[in-house]
């Protein structure tokens, strides 16, 4: 029986680090700049999809935290542009981006953090861009 | 003209792999391997028979009562499709256990059967289902490219 939980526990412990691995934010696209879509300043961007539930459900949170940092709402839809999800290797939807001056990425989420996290993180990337470079 | 997708409350899927996960793993514990060809079997009639064929719809409206009615609505083809997959490892395992007396094999295809199902249930990520979409948009050649919602509110709900 210990043998047998041993083994099924092994099993669930591989299943387990396969979804975190795909769920992890992508590295290639917290070295980017959103530049190319047109993102060249403080923002908050989601990457989803028409079919996902979770994105539909983050949107409306991510508009309101966009009010409350005064900065822009973005939304792609990788089905549209899955030429971006292959330039920032998008894995999952949503995946959720704060970007800084000259639209360099910030901050990358894949599922929507609580306590306003993301409009923190939005509120400093603002205040660091409205400051004069040294 | 194209037929409208036949919708499911994308909880009845959830629920039907919450319970075929469980029954995997416990089948494992318990060295108990009539459940890889009774679950192949149940996989069989929801997957290639269809809805009036698949145990869990039927298992599923108390659960449903309890949990109030979806947001939205979720084509049934993409978890039908996780189903045949799960019926075709499924009936793999049967054969390696009874067939060849390769309890290993069968066993690690149970599991890999019950590992996904159960992340599915816990995490929404359906493989399967994600294959289907996958295969789809290959096969028209990127036209229908993703999954089809709808809000319940124009459609009602079905089961």
């Amino acid at each position: 029986m210990i043998e047998r939980l041993a083994i099924a526990a092994a099993v669930f412990a591989a299943v387990a680090v396969a979804y975190w691995l795909w769920k992890r934010p992508p590295r290639r696209l917290g070295r980017s700049d959103l530049a190319p879509l047109g993102i060249r300043e403080p923002a908050i961007v989601q990457f989803s999809t028409a079919d996902c539930a979770p994105c539909r459900k983050a949107e409306p949170r991510l508009r309101e935290a966009a009010t409350r940092s005064e900065v822009p709402y973005r939304r792609i839809d990788v089905d549209d542009r899955p030429d971006v999800a292959r330039e920032y290797g998008i894995r999952t939807v949503p995946t959720i981006v704060v970007t800084g001056r000259g639209g360099r990425v910030m901050e990358v989420w894949t599922s929507l953090p609580e306590n306003g996290e993301i409009a923190e993180a939005a509120r400093r990337a603002r205040i660091a861009t409205a400051r004069p470079r040294a | 003209m194209t037929q409208p997708a036949t919708m499911v409350d994308p909880r009845q899927p959830r629920f039907g792999q919450a319970i075929t996960g469980t029954v995997l793993l416990l089948g494992f514990l318990a060295e108990l391997p009539i459940v890889l060809p009774v679950l192949a079997a149940l996989l069989a009639g929801a997957s290639l028979l269809g809805p009036r064929w698949n145990l869990y719809a039927y298992l599923y409206p108390p659960v449903k009562r309890l949990l109030g009615p979806p947001s939205e609505l979720e084509e049934a083809a993409p978890p039908r499709f996780a189903n045949t997959l799960g019926f075709l490892f499924l009936t793999a395992a049967t054969f390696a256990h009874y067939g060849f007396g390769t309890e290993g094999l069968a066993w690690g295809l149970g599991l890999l059967v019950s590992g996904l199902a159960l992340l599915a249930a816990v995490t929404g990520l359906c493989v399967g289902c994600e294959f289907y979409v996958l295969a789809r948009r290959v096969a028209t050649k990127g036209r229908v490219s993703r999954r089809i919602t709808r809000p319940v509110e124009r459609t009602g709900v079905p089961g």
